[in-house]
Parts: C-alpha cells; structure tokens; sequence
C-alpha cells in the first residue's frame, strides 16, 4: 500500500508524458499534413478533354448527346468549331440547324478478336488511343487502373484501387481463376508478371493495352467488332473572357491547371495555339541584351516575369533586345501564342486578342483536382506515410511486432541485439572501471603524477571522444580486431569513454578519508597497503558507486556508437542506424525506449551490486 | 611510493646528478650515430651539428642538480626529439637503432627531467617563482610529451595518413582548413550548442521551479528525470532528427534535453536546500513567497544551476556530435565534418576537428565558470576554492 502511496505520483507524471505526446504528435505534424494538402504536387490530377458523341444520331440534325457536358461547350469537328447554330442543356444539345455532314461516320471495324477470350482487338491504321470507338452506335469508353505495386519479376500480389474488371497484364488479357485469383482489390497471379509490365484492370468498357502496336481490349466479349467513329463532332470546353478584340486573358472552367502540361491543346477558332516556352540561342550570360528566339511573335518572360514590350524590350522579327541584360543564368523564355498566366485561378495570357466572335477553347488539358491525401488536414494527417512524432498508441501498437517479427535464432531479433549491447557495455564498463581505479591509486599514491596529469584528465573530459570512434575502428580495423570477430572495440571505446568519471570520483573517495582514522592508523603502525585495504578503499566505495552509474551511460553511450559506426550486424546501435536509414518513426521510438530501458536497468544493476558488495554503504 | 620514486629520480641530496637521465641522454647520443632508416644517414650526418650542440646542454644541464636547471632540461630535451624527428619526415622506410635510440633517448630525458621537477623538495623557505615553476612546468609538458610521442611514432613506423595522422599533419590541415572549420563551428557552436543551451536553461530552470513548489511533481517527476539521464542520446537523436527535420534545429533540440534535465534537478536541490533558520527569518518578516523567491531560494538555487550547466556543458558538445553522427543532414557542422572526413579517410581534418570542437568546449565550461565566479562570488564553494 505504501508502495502504491509512493509510486502513483511517478505513474501519473509518466501517464501525463504519454497524454502529452497527442498534441506534440499534432503540433508537429499537422503543419506537414498542411504542406502536403497545399503542395500541388501532391494532388490527383484530372483532365478534360472534348467529348466525343455518345450515341450515333441517325440525320444530321435533331439532338446530340454526350457524355459530359462543360460548363461552357462548343461544338467543334476535326480542331475547329462548327459553324451551325444549336443550344445546349445538359448534355444534350439541340441543333437549330443541320450539320454539313452527319455527326459522326463509323468507319473500319476493328480487327479481331485476337484470342481466344475475345477481348483483343487491333486498332486500324491512322486510328489512336483517342479515336472514339463505338459499339451498336454507342460510345465505349475506355478505362483501366494500374495496379499500385510495380511488377518486379518476383512478386504474385497486387492491389488495385478499382474491385472489378479483367486483368490485363502487358497486352494480354488474363483468364480469371486460370491465371489469377482476385479478391476485392487484391489479385493474386499464378505466375509472376514479367519485370516491369504493366498489370491493369480494365474499369471501363474497354482499355488500351498497346498504344504502339494499337492492341485494345474490351471489357466484355462483344458480338460485332466495334467500328471506329470518323470526322466526329465533339463537345469542348470554351475558355470564358470577353471577345472584344482587346481582351487577352481567358479562363478555364477548372482551375488549378497543370502548367507544364504538354498535352493542352487550346484553340482560337481553328487555330491551334503553341504554349512550348522557347529558349534563347544565346546564352544568357548577365551582359548580353539581344537574344533570338524560333518565332516572331509572343509573349516574352524573364525568370517567369512577364515583360512588357516598349518600355522593356523592343522586337526585331525573332530577335529581342532588352533594355537592361538579364541576370547571368536567367530564364529567358518566349511563348508563341499563350502562356499559364495563373495557376490557381486557371487563366491563360494570349499574345494577340482573338477578334470580336472568333471561339477561344480548349480541346484537352489537365488540372489539380484534389489532394491525394484527402479533403480535410486530418485526413492528410492520418494518410502520411511517416509522422514526425507519431501518436503514442500508434508506437505501443508496433511494439509487439517489433519483438516478434524475427525468431529468436536470427541475428536480427531485438533480443539479441540488446544482448551484445549489454555484453559490450559490460566488458566496457569493467575495463574502463579497472583502468580508472588503477589510474586513481595511481593518482592517490603518486601525488606528482596526479598534479601534472589531472588536469589533462578532466580537460581530455572536454574532448568529445565520440568523435574518435570511427579512427578508432579504422585502427583497429587494420590490426584485424573488427566488431564482426570481437567486442573489443566496443569495449575499448566504451571503455575510454567511462574510465573519466570513474578516475575522478576514485580521487576523490580515496582523498576523503576521515584525518583521524589515517592517524590512528599511523599509530597503529600500519603499512601504506593495510591504509589502503582498511581505510582509503572502504572510504572511496561510495563514490566509486557513484562515478560506476556515470560511467555505465557513457559506456552505454560508446558501445551504441560504435556499433552504429561499425559494419557490425548486430547490437542495438546497428538496429538504431538500421531505421536511421529505413526512416520508420516508430520503430525509432521502440528502440529509443528499448535503449532508455537498457540505460536505466544496468544503472538500477549497479545499484544492486552496491547493495550487496558494499553493505556498510547504503544510499 | 612518492618517496621511493623521488629517491630514484631526484637522489637522496638534491644537488646529484642521478641515472636516469643521463642514461636516457647517452642512449639519445648513441643513437645520434646510428642510421635513421635501414641503410640511411645517421643523424649527425643529417643534421650536422645540431644534435651535438642540444646534447652538450642537456648532459650539462643534468649535472646540475638545481630545480630551475633541471626544468630547462625537459624543454632541451624535448627539442632534441623534435630535431631527430626533423630528421626523420622526408627519409622513406621506417626508421632504424639510430632514430629509435635518439628518439627514446630524449623522451625518456625529459621525462626523468620532468619527475625530477615535480618530485624535488622544496624547503619553505623556497622563492615563489621555484614553487610556481613546480606546479606549472609537468602540467605545461605533458601534453607536448604526448604530442612528441604521436608523432615520433607515426613518423618512425611510417604510418600512412589514411590510417592515423601525424601531429604536424593535424595542425596543418587545421591551418589549411580554417574557414570550413570555423564555418563548422559557427553551426554547431552557435546555432545549436549556445540555442539549444539558452532554451534548455530557461526551461529547466522554470520546470525546476513549478516542481520544487509542488509536492505532487517532486514525487513523481525527479524519479524520472533522474532516470533519464542514463538515456543514450544515440537512441534519443534518430527520434529528434525526425521531428524536427535534419537540419541545425533537430540537433538544437537534443542540446536542450540534454541541459534541460541536469538543471531541472539541480534547480529543485537548489531551491528546496535552504537553511531552515534564514526561511524561519523570512517567515517572521511575513515576506510573500516571491519575496522568500527573490531573497532567498534564486540565490540559493544559483551555485546549483551553474554545476548543471558545467555537467551539460560537456555533455552538449558530446551530444551534439553523436546528434550530427546519427542526423546526417545538410554537411555542416563540426560532427558530420568528422564523420564525412572519417569515412573518405582524412584523419588530420578530423583531428583538427576534434581539436577545434575540445577548444570550444573548454571555452564553454572556462566561460560558465568565469560568469559563475562574477554572479556566486558570495557563496562558500566558490570562497574556498
């Protein structure tokens, strides 16, 4: 009971320590979880592109339908728009005049199927992955998931994000339950797949395996071939600002877009614009103010600064003259027709405006749609892979793992580890305790000695011998004594490290003899030796117990850094090193407890030791 | 002992030349004409008439039995060393007899010497400047005697420089690499030893004070503060490192825990171990708790918190480097140059690392204990020492 009276206030501060570990865990890693929600660089990106009719109308006029509707949408036929009059709800739109032509002509049926599942399909010639493929007059439309881990040649298990569909694995499609196994988004494949193929699962109604030899597969078998669709009308978005002939910045319907996306296409009426940022043929060496660039006109930027033409540079057809040279190393770039004038608020500077009536739209692009890690910070907190502090119970969770996730045979168990440490530390702390003792009677019987190296003892304190540790293991490296074969650099180093507190406080407890013993000693006629025995070592045991507590966490401390500097396969301070490198936070934090327990327990079993060697000291 | 050893170096009368350095000046003389290296030129060759001239002093200087004699012929010899040394650095091959016997020769002469200066008695009635003389020429020596012995071995075994410098080698680099180390140690000394202190000190120092007022938080919080200093840093860093990224801040915070917790305990024992009697006084004067602060428990906590900062001084520096050890961040700092340095084999940059960080350690613990001089002058320990 008064066990209990005494220890509930250390069980309520350590309680309080681990409660406390919440909010650090949150203040520290809610600004990361922040980061990672605002870096575009983490968002899931969408894209937009001009749909194409969804289900073949029998005439030329009447209804179109698509499959998505933009916000703003312009009919448009092979880059252009077209010129009929229609109105638009949904994703319908109601011509109000005929087309020229019928809406969209099926073309060549594809060739196949290839195999036996009757799946593969051959694009014809001139046709790509974008090309609409239409199936009894509807639209199939293509998707497929890539499965989350690579294929590496060895493993059988991949995840998907997607539950359903066929697998496809390079540009064969597999038989299920002959080939592979799935259970939700788990698939489990008899054979390996091949080392860097890709291995998908086809989620819409059909996929492209192989965009170079144009391999398709279908999702379901289907009883005709599907056909090709040719000089399709599409729906595109058009870019919102005003046509007045002055304006040049237009918008897109979603913003933030990708600003170094390739694939945008964006068209003033039938005019495909170029964003491709030229570079100068000069080198922009911080003196030159005249560069060339490949076309006549644009938009010219200086380290992504927009520069006004006049004031700051004057054109001569390709060639651009600055009035003051761009700094050395400078990005100097021109853009033929647009640049991303704003990321987040997806808006695009055009080098000319477009003429009052002309169409600004865009046939593809890409933008940011939303974190990868989630909507909220809390969602972004939980999905990091990595915390910086980790929640408490997410570290009490790992310990059990920790301990069992290797058999006690293999070097690699924690066990183990924390042995050899302790072996390490032992025999360090045993020779850097003897070599003190020694040192200190030195000391004590050589007064000289002591006055010209004591201080270089306790200055020698001030060097941080840490430092010294790996030369120390080269050395002994090249005498053949590596930590794989033996425990004595470890030992020796530990031992370097503990000798110091260990020699000092020897001095002082043989120095702190009661004056009236040594007297009655002297009476006694007693030899230096019997003084010794009798008087000065009783007298210094205490502190020899003190300064052995010290020494034991310096030897603590040397044996884990040598073990971490050492190529060693084994002790704690090699698993330390171990997670330094793999980065596992709450591995970390095991092995900073396990040492912490290693630390205090042999300071507790020097305790014991005292209390039975030295029964007439009683702290 | 003393006595035994004093008769063997010093003689029963003080004014007698004794043995043993003479014999460690006739083995330096001996080895003057033997070869430096296998089939080389013997040392007199080499260095023509110098040794002659530093062993004619050192042999006269012997037979003179006088204190302030006898301390100037440690420095001779010492400098004797240094010559068969000088002799030695541009010849290939380890050295033979004739430089192991000069190079024995004048340590061991210098050592006697050295003996001899510490262990001569001196009456009372000794002038000041020869008592001063013996107490401050071994503690000035040894180090160079060290020094010697590093490098004459280095030089004599022709230990390659990848495997252990030499001592010449070390302070060149240390010349030849000032800035980097000075910009090393603006890192590691500034922005995380002198931060991680300043913030490690006043939070201890106000966690001592809410646990010294607290009867719950002595129980339960000094048993685990004490527990925690036999924490290794090597498995505290790693966990720093990650939370506070590995740059300077992650090594800042293992400098405060380090100082945090020392002074926690001292700040307690300091302001709860006060006399009885004075806190009676105070308590007659109805002086308010701050005032009982103020008069009495701060300047009774203060000789505590400088032994704190002593202790955490040291072990700062010695932290911080395991810190930048274990955190490998962005290559600044003295710790990772030691490490970077050790792993592509420059020694003597490591060395001189080495050197520069003890400098900067000494120079810490010397300035804690000046300002604990100027600010506890008062107190009994620093009135008796």
């Amino acid at each position: 009971m008064s066990w209990l009276r005494r220890s509930w206030p250390v069980v309520a501060v350590m309680l309080a320590t681990v409660a406390l570990g919440y909010p650090v865990a949150l203040l520290f890693g809610l600004p990361l979880a922040r980061q990672r929600m605002h870096d575009l660089s983490n968002w899931v990106t969408a894209t937009v592109s001009a749909a194409p009719v969804a289900v073949v109308p029998n005439g030329s006029n009447g209804s179109l339908t698509f499959d998505h509707a933009p916000a703003h949408g312009v009919l448009v036929r092979n880059g252009a728009p077209v010129a009929a009059r229609y109105r638009m709800s949904g994703s319908t739109v109601s011509l109000e005049t005929p087309l020229a032509r019928p809406a969209v002509r099926l073309g060549a049926a594809l060739e196949g199927p290839l195999d036996p599942s009757g799946l593969l399909y051959r694009l014809p010639p001139g046709a790509d992955a974008q090309t609409p493929l239409y199936v009894g007059g509807k639209l199939l439309r293509a998707g497929a998931d890539a499965a989350i881990e690579r294929a590496d040649g060895r493993a059988t298990t991949f995840t998907f994000h997607a539950a359903s569909g066929p697998v496809a694995v390079g540009d064969r499609v597999l038989v299920a339950g002959r080939d592979y196994r799935a259970k939700g988004d788990t698939v489990t494949f008899t054979q390996p797949p091949d080392f860097n193929v890709d291995v998908r699962r086809i989620t819409g109604a059909y996929a492209v395996l192989d965009p170079a030899k144009g391999i398709i597969a279908l999702a379901h078998p289907s009883a005709a071939p599907p056909r090709v669709g040719q000089d399709e009308v599409r729906l595109a978005e058009r870019l919102t600002g005003a046509v007045d002939g002055r304006n040049r910045t237009f918008a897109f319907a979603h913003a933030p877009v990708v600003e170094t996306d390739s694939a945008r296409q964006v068209y003033v009426d039938g005019r495909p614009l170029s964003s491709t940022p030229q570079r100068p043929k000069e080198r922009v060496d911080g003196k030159r103010t005249r560069f060339t660039f490949t076309s006549t006109s644009g938009l010219v930027t200086v380290d992504g600064t927009l520069m006004t033409p006049g004031s700051q540079y004057t054109r001569d057809g390709p060639v651009v003259t600055f009035s003051a040279p761009p700094r050395r190393n400078a990005e100097v770039r021109q853009y033929r027709d647009y640049l991303v004038s704003n990321v987040h608020k997806g808006t695009i500077l055009l080098a000319a405006a477009p003429k009052p009536g002309s169409v600004v739209w865009a046939a593809h692009y890409s933008y940011y749609a939303r974190p990868e890690c989630g909507t909220t910070v809390m969602q972004c907190f939980y999905s990091m892979p990595q915390h910086p502090v980790p929640f408490p119970n997410w570290i009490a969770a790992q310990v059990i793992p920790y301990f069992t996730q290797y058999p006690i045979t293999d070097p690699r168990n924690i066990v183990r580890g924390v042995l050899y440490t302790t072996a390490g530390t032992v025999s360090a702390l045993l020779l850097g305790a003897a070599f003190g003792v020694l040192l200190a009677v030195l000391f004590v019987f050589l007064r000289p000695l002591e006055q010209a190296l004591l201080p270089w003892v306790i200055a020698s304190q001030t060097v941080p011998i840490i430092a010294l540790v790996p030369v120390l293991l080269l050395i002994l490296g090249n005498f053949g004594i590596t930590v794989q074969t033996s425990l004595i650099p470890t030992a020796l180093i530990g031992a370097y490290i503990a000798f110091f507190p260990v020699t000092v406080g020897t001095v002082t407890g043989l120095r702190s003899v009661d004056p009236l013993a040594l007297d009655l000693m002297k009476s006694y006629a007693a030899n230096p030796f019997q003084v010794f025995v009798k008087v000065r070592f009783p007298a210094a045991v205490p502190f020899l117990f003190t300064s052995l507590k010290l020494g034991t966490a310096a030897a603590l401390v040397g044996a884990l850094v040598a073990e971490t500097e050492s190529n060693n396969r084994s002790g704690l301070g090699y698993d330390i090193i171990g997670q330094v490198q793999a980065g596992n936070v709450s591995d970390l934090w095991i092995l900073l407890l396990i040492s912490a327990a290693l630390g205090i327990g042999l300071v507790a079993l020097i305790g014991l030791v005292q209390r039975f060697s030295a029964p007439w000291d009683r702290p | 002992m003393t006595a035994s050893v004093r008769r063997v170096l010093v003689g029963t009368r003080n004014r007698r030349p004794t043995w043993p350095a003479v014999a460690g000046l006739v083995l330096a003389l001996v080895g003057g004409f033997g070869p430096l290296t296998a089939g080389g030129p013997d040392t007199l060759t080499r260095l023509g008439a110098w040794p002659v001239i530093v062993w004619l002093v050192a042999v006269a200087l012997a037979f003179d039995g006088r204190l302030s004699t006898t301390s100037a012929l440690a420095p001779v010899a010492l400098f004797g060393a240094f010559l068969s040394l000088l002799g030695q650095r541009a010849l290939a091959g380890p050295g033979a007899w004739g430089y192991w016997a000069g190079f024995w020769g004048f340590v061991l002469a210098s050592l006697v010497a050295l003996g001899r200066v510490s262990l001569t008695l001196l009456g009372p009635q000794a002038p000041l400047s020869q008592k001063r003389l013996q107490r401050i020429l071994p503690v000035a020596m040894v180090p160079l005697v060290v020094l010697l012995l590093w490098e004459g071995l280095v030089v004599g075994y022709r230990v390659p420089i990848g495997i252990f410098p030499r001592v010449s080698d070390i302070f060149t680099a240390l010349i030849t690499s000032w800035p980097v180390l000075l910009q090393d140690s603006y890192v590691t000394f500034v922005k995380e030893v002198l931060l991680g202190f300043a913030v490690g000190l006043a939070t201890g120092y106000l966690a001592g004070v809410a646990v010294a007022s607290s009867g719950f938080l002595r129980r339960g919080f000094l048993p685990l503060a004490t527990a925690f200093g036999a924490v290794p840093i090597v498995g505290l860093a790693p966990v720093l490192g990650r939370a506070f990224g590995v740059d300077w801040q992650s090594k800042a915070a293992v400098v405060v825990i380090v100082t945090f917790f020392p002074v926690v305990l001292n700040t307690v024992q300091g302001l709860t171990r006060v006399d009885s009697l004075q806190l009676e006084l105070l308590h007659a004067y109805a002086a308010t708790p701050w005032q009982v602060f103020r008069a009495l428990r701060f300047p009774n906590s203060l000789p505590f918190v400088f032994n704190a900062l002593k202790i955490s001084a040291v072990l700062s520096i010695v932290s911080v480097i395991v810190a930048e050890f274990l955190i490998p961040g962005p290559p600044n700092g003295l710790g990772q140059r030691i490490s970077l340095s050790a792993h592509r084999g420059a020694f003597d940059l490591v060395f001189a690392a080495i050197l520069v960080s003890s400098v900067i350690s000494m120079l810490l613990y010397g300035s804690i204990m000046l300002i604990e001089r100027l600010t506890t002058s008062w107190h009994p320990s620093s009135r008796g020492a």
